[in-house]
């Protein structure tokens, strides 16, 4: 088929299978929730078509995983878009399972929330594969408005409405400067197609040059909000506070990793002609995101502010790597975002249960947890030793290709500072280890056990910190495909 | 006994100091750009897009400095025509069309709709305005920023060309069928977030009463 402009179109619908059908799913599980009395289905019905329908997404994202095509000029399906398919399935399914227990007693609407689960790894997916601009926007906009809904849907918790106000003003402010940048970029290229504008960019831009640099600023800014990047992370705290805790997980696994899709697909195409304009910016964010977010997170009382800001030192880490783009730091930085949502969801997972057993989440709760749950206790100290980057775990193994892909890049100080600041990490990481091994429990030290879901989701993931840390070969070789798909060989 | 006094309502007063505050505003406009168009300094369209936008400017500025707050959706009708204007002058006729009968007809209706079922209040008197003068001078100067650098480029002189109806449509329910459907996804879920938000108080009590029993 061609369209009026006389390009031929690949209207081929089955290559947006995995979005179909995490769309249908959606819209399932809400007639289920909506006719529960008429059907007389339970609540567990819901998170098993969610994960019955995420499972058939991730197993339809892998018909395509070493094709390279295009639907109708708009989605780029390769192995870069299939990497993120993946993971955000994956990521999606962890959390249905691992906190199916705390949305039933903690999350008011439990359809829709599913529901809005399901549409938004769609929303990252699209992100992750749009080859154009408006595409690009639209599915930014799908995963925003999920979550705003989604933060908002904490029962029974004033701090829940109010994260979601902030939030929802906040990310309005930063989707119109996006926008707003992105109306610059179409204005000095002329096209929204990712192809035409790295064509366009790479003539003669002097005319335009004040208007480039306006709309690269503006669209730096505002994915600096959606990847809670320094100074762009002030709601970051406060939404990851307020949003009940399935949804913190969402927000600092799949919202940053779409993101950091959206990013790498940008930067590493579209505005690649245009580097001297846009390094020293993501520099710039880069130092003081790592900088900041490390030495905020030191006096943190909170279990999910202590994590709100140990995410936004990760990001820190992760920029610097679209500082030296190349396809071996797009490939280290693909790697060490799988590492690091494996670690976070393990960290993540194992708070959700700890939060089910006592409905605290301050780190001084956490006394003792290895007497009353020893094995919870591993989970999480693998978790953030992980994240803090210790050897033979899945987050030494990522941070140290990572890191080492960006002094291959001709970055070194900012190596030195990403170590320095990861040193100091470890030191609030051991805060809440020190909690759980060092103190006797405050109260109620008997002993309990997680439910079988429970076991099953973070043994899962404690299993894949520990595997892949000691063997992250397979993990570094998908991501290094991925990444090849950004450069293709001209 | 002021009841029979000769002195006007709130509604006249209001239309009386709103017709003149336009009056005074609108007429140097007129004059300037009209004596503009007797010189030959600035051509018809040119003419036309300068008093679209110096409305569109007036009705945004409306909106947001109104205390009132049905004014300011009225204030905001005006903006919107406006834009409906300037997508005229670039011989998109029928963006101009929606932008009038969804925009400056349905949607601010809805608006209106909703402030009278809502029972909202007007623009409550803002306490916390430290940050006023600071903010202030943060705007002017990216506004500034953003004019020079708008004014600074050249942007070509891309040829304009009417797209007949039946091209528009076969661009965006055919080549950009995707994005529609996301957008339709999109519209979507705000109306979940529409709904859940506005029953979130029962959604809590509800929970509570389950807790009790």
């Amino acid at each position: 088929m061609t369209d009026i402009l006389g390009n031929d179109l690949n209207m081929q619908y089955s290559l947006l299978l995995p979005e179909i059908l995490l769309g249908v799913t959606a819209f399932l599980v809400v007639f289920a929730d909506l006719f529960s009395k008429e059907l007389k289905i339970g609540y567990r019905l819901l998170p098993l078509i969610t994960v019955a329908g995420l499972v058939a997404a991730l197993a339809a994202s892998l018909i395509w995983a070493d094709t390279t095509s295009d639907f109708a000029m708009l989605v780029t399906v390769d192995s870069f878009t299939t990497f993120f398919r993946v993971l955000f399935c994956i990521v999606a399914i962890v959390l249905v399972i691992g906190a199916h227990e705390y949305i039933e007693a903690h999350v008011n609407h439990p359809g829709e929330f599913f529901a809005l689960l399901l549409l938004s790894t769609a929303g990252a997916s699209f992100m992750a594969g749009a080859q154009d601009l408006l595409t690009a926007y639209l599915a930014v906009e799908v995963l925003s408005f999920s979550l705003y809904i989604a933060v908002s849907l904490g029962r029974n918790d004033p701090r829940s409405g109010e994260a979601a106000l902030k939030y929802v003003l906040l990310g309005g402010v930063a989707s119109a400067f996006l926008l707003y940048g992105l109306s610059f970029i179409y204005g000095v290229a002329g096209s929204t197609q990712y192809a035409d504008i790295s064509a366009a960019l790479g003539g003669d831009l002097s005319d335009v040059r004040g208007s480039l640099v306006l709309g690269l600023v503006l669209i730096v800014a505002g994915l600096g909000f959606k990847a809670s990047a320094v100074p762009f992370h002030m709601w970051t705290p406060d939404a990851y506070e307020g949003a009940p805790i399935p949804v913190t997980a969402y927000l600092s696994a799949t919202s940053k990793a779409a993101t950091f899709a959206l990013l790498l697909r940008w930067f590493s195409g579209p505005l690649l002609p245009a580097i001297d304009e846009w390094q020293w910016m993501i520099a710039v964010l880069a130092t003081a995101t790592m900088v900041l977010g490390n030495l905020v997170a030191l006096q943190q009382r909170n279990i999910k502010r202590l994590l709100a800001y140990s995410s936004i030192a990760q990001v820190g880490f992760m920029l610097m790597a679209l500082v030296g783009i190349s396809q071996i730091t797009a490939g280290g930085l693909l790697a060490h975002l799988g590492g690091y949502l494996i670690t976070n969801l393990a960290v993540f997972v194992a708070v959700i249960h700890f939060y089910n057993r006592t409905g605290k989440e301050e780190i001084t709760d956490f006394k003792g947890l290895a007497q009353t749950n020893p094995y919870l206790a591993l989970v999480m100290t693998a978790g953030l030793f992980s994240l803090a980057g210790m050897p033979l775990l899945v987050g030494f193994f990522t941070k140290f290709i990572l890191f080492q892909t960006v002094v291959e890049a001709d970055f070194l100080w900012l190596v030195v500072v990403a170590v320095v600041a990861s040193t100091v990490s470890l030191y609030y990481y051991l805060q809440v280890i020190k909690q759980m091994y060092l103190y006797q429990p405050d109260g109620d030290a008997t002993r309990w056990r997680l439910t079988p879901t429970g076991y099953l989701s973070t043994g899962a993931l404690l299993a894949a910190v520990v595997v892949l840390g000691l063997w992250g070969t397979p993990l570094y070789e998908v991501a290094d495909k991925a990444a090849a798909a950004l450069f293709p060989v001209a | 006994m002021f009841d029979r006094l000769p002195l006007p309502s709130q509604f006249d007063r209001t239309i009386i100091s709103g017709g003149t505050v336009l009056a005074l505003g609108a007429t140097p406009v007129l004059v300037v750009l009209a004596a503009l168009l007797v010189v030959d300094r600035i051509s018809a369209p040119e003419f036309v897009f300068f008093l679209a936008a110096s409305v569109l400017l007036a009705g945004a500025a409306g909106v947001v400095l109104m205390k009132n707050i049905v004014h300011a959706a009225l204030c905001l009708v005006v903006t919107l025509l406006g834009v409906a204007a300037i997508y005229l002058l670039l011989l998109t006729e029928f963006l101009a069309l929606v932008q009038v009968l969804v925009y400056g007809g349905g949607v601010v209706i809805l608006l209106l709709f909703g402030l009278m079922m809502t029972n909202a209040q007007d623009d409550p008197v803002v306490t916390d305005g430290s940050q006023k003068p600071f903010a202030f001078g943060v705007a002017a100067l990216i506004a500034g920023v953003f004019i020079a650098l708008v004014l600074d480029a050249h942007w070509g002189s891309p040829e304009a060309s009417i797209v007949p109806f039946r091209d528009f449509g076969a661009r965006l329910f055919r080549d950009f069928s995707l994005p529609v459907v996301i957008v339709a996804v999109l519209l979507d879920i705000a109306f979940t977030g529409a709904f859940v938000n506005a029953r979130r108080a029962e959604a809590d009590s509800a929970a509570r009463g389950e807790a009790r029993s």
